[in-house]
């Protein structure tokens, strides 16, 4: 399987890469170059042409491009970048991708403020933040794709990161957290599952360790692509006890 | 009452401004420079300072979302509805602006069985093609305001204006539905189908004439 990635080498884009390693053939794209021993092409996703070009050949995509504070190129890279990309999928035939964000993406901060249990299937309200806006338009551009093509959406959403032996407290106690390896680690299943068995063709699925908090629910992504979060980081909601 | 109107460059805005010029304080704006007689500011409603500048003072804005014939594209029509549609919420936001008029489209439910009876309550179904889909975007994006109480949002949802066909819209009707919208009270977020009364027409449109007046 051929798989281009676009925003390769941002935050996760590394451990993505590593997950994926001899599973699959990458082609990595981003806005600079960087040594890799895998295809690489420069890519703007705001540059329709190249974003094109980069999905020629390929049988799947994943988008992990992200920018968060400017206004500008928040709208280009979340917004028209999800609309190039899902262009790109259906002018050549690409039936799979594998969309990224952040958790306010869909489940924004009217969900947050007041409500348990928070799945991935919920109306999307990402709220007025630029991050959660820009982001949330380019998932909604995806779904409406899905809607009137052959492309299948997977959404995975993301929030706090840390490394599994990162025994640090401060800040960790957060309900969408996970480890860099898990959230990796959920890409394969999202390339292999057989796409017919999902329940529709633009699916959204929460990416975050087994926590007690009950804040969120991850069990959409665990029960339909078989992923198993292996990091519980109890350390980081757990009490410090003096001995 | 001093009223903001976008896309001034369209036979819309050209007719809406001359009705309301008799009762209220008109500035019409665009991309591209427009000759008129009214007030006029040209602006790229971009996210430097020139949006608010643009908006300070409104009672109202009229954003007509309709980009320049001449600056059409694919692409710059989803980067209008999303990016310069955010900027004049997040300006109207910043400055205190009471209310907001979104003009979208029935486009949204072009996909739909045309024998359905599709009222406000209906999802929006936009298809790929960029001019419906910018449109729902637009909508979505007005929607988040609204819904944090930000600024009250009228989305008005105009038929085929000047159009034959079973959703078409006078552009005469479509002045006076916001005319009455700018008067009119209303919750946060509001959505009203709007065309003519045309023979077989596709869309009800009693919400709006109840709410408007019509």
């Amino acid at each position: 399987m051929k798989v281009v990635i676009y925003g390769s080498n941002g935050q996760l884009g590394p451990h993505v890469v590593k997950a994926l390693e001899g599973h699959v053939e990458l082609r990595l794209t981003d806005l600079e170059p960087y040594d890799t021993p895998h295809e690489m092409m420069i890519v703007d996703v705001s540059d329709p042409d190249a974003v094109t070009r980069a999905a020629e050949g390929m049988d799947a995509i994943i988008n992990l491009s992200v920018l968060r504070p400017h206004r500008q190129i928040a709208f280009d890279v979340n917004t028209m970048g999800c609309y190039n990309i899902m262009r790109a999928a259906v002018a050549h035939g690409i039936p799979r991708v594998i969309n990224t964000g952040p958790h306010f993406t869909v489940q924004g901060a009217p969900y947050e403020a007041l409500d348990y249990n928070i799945g991935p299937d919920v109306p999307p309200k990402p709220s007025t933040n630029l991050y959660a806006l820009s982001k949330g338009l380019g998932q909604e551009i995806c779904r409406i794709f899905a809607e009137h093509s052959d492309v299948y959406v997977l959404c995975y959403l993301f929030y706090i990161f840390c490394y599994h032996d990162d025994l640090s407290r401060p800040g960790l106690n957060r309900p969408f957290l996970v480890t860099w390896r898990d959230a990796s680690a959920a890409f394969l299943p999202g390339l292999t599952i057989d796409l017919k068995t999902l329940p529709s063709q633009c699916e959204v699925f929460n990416i975050f360790a087994n926590r007690p908090h009950q804040k969120f629910s991850n069990e959409k992504a665990k029960r339909i692509l078989g992923w198993q979060p292996k990091d519980g980081l109890a350390h980081t909601y757990t009490k410090e006890t003096k001995k | 009452m001093n009223v903001l109107i976008t896309s001034g460059k369209t036979a819309l805005s050209r007719a809406l401004s001359a009705e309301l010029a008799n009762e209220h304080k008109v500035v019409l704006t665009d991309l591209v420079d427009v000759e008129t007689d009214c007030d006029f500011v040209k602006c790229e409603l971009g996210h430097e300072g020139e949006t608010e500048a643009l908006v300070q003072g409104m009672d109202a804005i009229v954003h007509l979302a309709e980009l320049p014939e001449e600056l059409k594209s694919d692409e710059r029509e989803i980067d209008f509805q999303t990016r310069c549609t955010y900027n004049i919420m997040h300006a109207a936001r910043e400055e205190n602006i009471p209310h907001v008029i979104y003009i979208s489209s029935l486009s949204l439910f072009e996909s739909c069985d045309p024998n359905w009876n599709v009222t406000e309550v209906w999802a929006p179904r936009p298809t790929t093609e960029s001019a419906p889909m910018a449109r729902y975007l637009g909508e979505f994006t007005c929607r988040e305001f609204a819904r944090e109480h930000s600024v009250r949002v009228t989305c008005l949802r105009f038929g085929d204006i000047d159009g034959d066909g079973d959703t078409a819209l006078t552009i005469e009707d479509a002045v006076k539905a916001i005319g009455k919208a700018l008067v009119t009270g209303g919750p946060m977020w509001q959505v009203l189908h709007v065309q003519s009364d045309v023979e077989n027409a596709r869309f009800p449109t009693n919400q709006a004439k109840q709410v408007l007046g019509l």
